[in-house]
């Protein structure tokens, strides 16, 4: 009789158990790209990894590897069983297959993470990289301003960026960067080069070299593998450098000013939460701005120590005109 | 004035220098491939895989000089396969150095897959840089000037230093004079007992030691880090520099010194507002005119003997050393 009872009652457990996805208001979520393990990937996974901690969706992340032949197989293999409400993907190497088989299935949510493509179809998670840029250029025309009484900063009030290629997009990192830069400190002169490649971090080195040879004390870098090399030329010269898309700190510690971060992981995080929520992701851009914490400027600790108090405080001050739109700034086209 | 001199200063041979030196490396490495006469576009390939391997070895070795050590036998490794194919079953270098060069961008990036589960780029963990040599009295002597002689990774040093070294091997010694001889003209080498096979293994090889030697300057001299690709062409660029100079030391030497030099400027010059896209194609485009400009005497004897064909032909210059000469002296 006892175990008669037991057996019961496991069966209503088990029922239980399974009626969620019978209901099929469970979210089920994919993530693909071949950068899980690295900067900007890792902070996607932590996104994905926190929503299914706090709304326990289902999660299957998909690492590409490098096997570029199969990539369309890869995205098909995830879009035609229709199990997933949304599919993450991340990685320029993947526009290609996932435009294919966007077209392929088109009812299939795709979430193209850090870029805006031609397809209409596919929902866009973009991140506002010139308002991150207009407050790391205020904090570097700020610390220029302080001149040669704070370490490392020479009397020749100019700041730096080295920037990949001259494309549209590192050209929007570059406008709000200037416009930071002068709002702040209105004589400051901004010295902006391109390397022309984002993977050689030779000639990274050799651009920020130059640039502070020119006296300039601290160099923004939006160029990818050859940004690090502006990095390890801050140490170098001992001057300092600006960090983009995850925190870099560590790149050279005593030499990196501050990070503009784009949070991969609060992106992913709100579009999940509101698809649980019951406000689906539609196609079109999303952008992630300063007001909902999608790009932010993160100081580095063994630097910001030693900063005037009024510097942080006065970033503040700014960051709250442009989340407020006291301040208008303008997108590179 | 001062516009000149935030351009033209003592930083600016300095950076001249630093850019010079990786293709020199790996030009000088080529210089013993292209006297044997072998032609090997798979410079490119042999640097990258050593700057991925010399990473590789830095972390595991926990020092620099195992990343060197182990980041050259991989070159050496890609150097014997190289030689393998193409000197021992007669396969065609172009294709073989083409491949290889496609197979080294493929090779790290599945192997920092597997090692690092990560793509991109191989920052920190452990990489061991080279210490950089400063030179002891250097600062008392020359005051500013030292930096440039004093404070590079040793490599730079290397580099430049082999320049000499190449061309008392090529002038002074049985191997050098071998090599030559291979290169110019096998039949006599071959009447003379020399193995051809043998001598251009070692050029190969020798190829493949200096060619590691410059990956490694990539990756743990230069800078230090790997990612994809890091070589940025400028493998090719040495195919390039060879081509035209013939793999003599000294125009080597010339023709990396003017690339390097034209790169540093240009770098400097886009702070001044001038597009980027222009200003990076400079310096190829004075290399490369450079480059025609010292080959053009030493053209090779077939473009010479087509144009001296085609100008008798249109009836340029008839001639005229000859035929209106003779008679006059006669008459």
């Amino acid at each position: 009789m006892k175990n008669f009872t037991q057996f019961l009652a496991a069966g209503v457990v088990l029922a239980a158990s399974a009626m969620p996805s019978f209901a099929a208001d469970k979210v089920s979520v994919a993530a693909i790209s071949g950068y899980f393990a690295q900067g900007f990937g890792v902070s996607i996974v932590e996104g994905l990894n926190k929503a299914k901690a706090d709304f326990g969706i289902d999660l299957k992340l998909v690492d590409t590897g490098n096997r570029a032949l199969d990539y369309e197989e890869q995205f098909g293999n995830l879009a035609k069983s229709g199990e997933y409400d949304l599919i993450f993907v991340m990685g320029w190497e993947l526009v290609d297959a996932l435009q294919k088989v966007s077209a392929a299935y088109p009812n299939q949510r795709f979430v193209f993470i850090d870029g805006v493509l031609d397809s209409d179809k596919i929902v866009y998670a973009s991140f506002a990289e010139e308002q991150g840029s207009f407050i790391a250029g205020a904090l570097a025309a700020l610390v220029e301003n302080l001149g040669p009484e704070f370490d490392k900063i020479g009397d020749g009030k100019a700041i730096g960026f080295v920037g990949g290629r001259d494309i549209p997009v590192i050209r929007n990192f570059l406008g709000g960067y200037e416009q930071g830069a002068k709002y702040a400190v209105p004589d400051v002169k901004v010295n902006s080069v391109f390397a022309g490649t984002f993977d050689d971090p030779a000639k990274g080195s050799e651009l920020a070299m130059a640039l502070y040879g020119q006296g300039t004390d601290i160099v923004y870098n939006v160029a990818g593998p050859t940004g690090e090399g502006v990095m390890q030329a801050s140490a170098a010269a001992d001057k300092y450098s600006l960090g983009v898309d995850v925190d870099m700190c560590a790149s050279a510690p005593g030499n990196v000013l501050a990070s503009m971060l784009k949070r991969g992981d609060i992106a992913v995080y709100s579009i999940i939460k509101d698809e649980v929520e019951g406000k689906p992701a539609k196609p079109g851009v999303r952008t992630f701005d300063l007001a909902s914490g999608g790009v932010e400027v993160k100081l580095c600790e063994d630097v910001a120590s030693k900063l005037p108090a009024e510097i942080p405080a006065k970033l503040e001050e700014i960051r709250k005109e442009v989340v407020d739109g006291k301040i208008q700034i303008v997108k590179a086209k | 004035m001062e516009v000149l001199s935030t351009i033209f200063n003592v930083a600016l041979i300095v950076a001249t220098i630093r850019t010079t030196a990786p293709i020199l490396l790996v030009a000088l490495g080529g210089s013993f491939t292209t006297k044997a006469g072998i032609f090997n576009i798979g410079l490119e390939g042999q640097m990258l895989i050593a700057a991925f391997f010399a990473v590789l070895g830095s972390i595991w070795t926990g020092s620099s000089l195992g990343g060197l050590v182990i980041g050259v036998a991989a070159a050496l490794v890609f150097a014997l396969v190289f030689a393998v194919l193409v000197i021992s079953f007669r396969a065609n270098e172009v294709v073989v150095g083409l491949a290889l060069n496609i197979l080294a961008g493929g090779m790290t990036v599945s192997l920092m897959k597997a090692i690092f589960g990560t793509r991109g780029s191989i920052v920190g963990r452990g990489i061991v840089g080279l210490p950089k040599v400063h030179i002891p009295g250097a600062r008392d002597l020359l005051g500013p000037y030292a930096q440039l002689i004093s404070g590079y990774t040793p490599l730079i040093y290397v580099a430049f230093i082999a320049v000499p070294l190449l061309v008392l091997i090529y002038g002074r010694t049985r191997l050098g004079l071998y090599i030559r001889v291979v290169g110019e003209k096998p039949e006599a080498a071959e009447a003379l007992g020399i193995s051809i096979v043998k001598v251009r293994y070692i050029a190969a090889l020798l190829c493949g030691l200096l060619a590691g030697l410059a990956g490694a300057h990539m990756s743990l001299g230069y800078i230090t880090m790997f990612t994809e690709n890091m070589s940025s062409g400028r493998g090719f660029m040495a195919v390039a520099i060879l081509i035209f100079s013939g793999g003599d030391p000294w125009r080597v030497l010339a023709g990396c010194l003017l690339f390097g030099f034209a790169d540093s400027l240009s770098l400097r010059l886009q702070t001044f507002g001038f597009p980027s896209y222009l200003v990076l194609a400079v310096p190829y485009a004075v290399a490369l005119t450079a480059l025609f400009a010292l080959s053009w005497k030493a053209r090779p004897k077939f473009i010479r003997e087509t144009i001296e064909t085609m100008q008798r032909a249109l009836s340029i210059h008839p001639a005229k050393s000859e035929t209106p000469d003779a008679p006059s002296n006669r008459s």
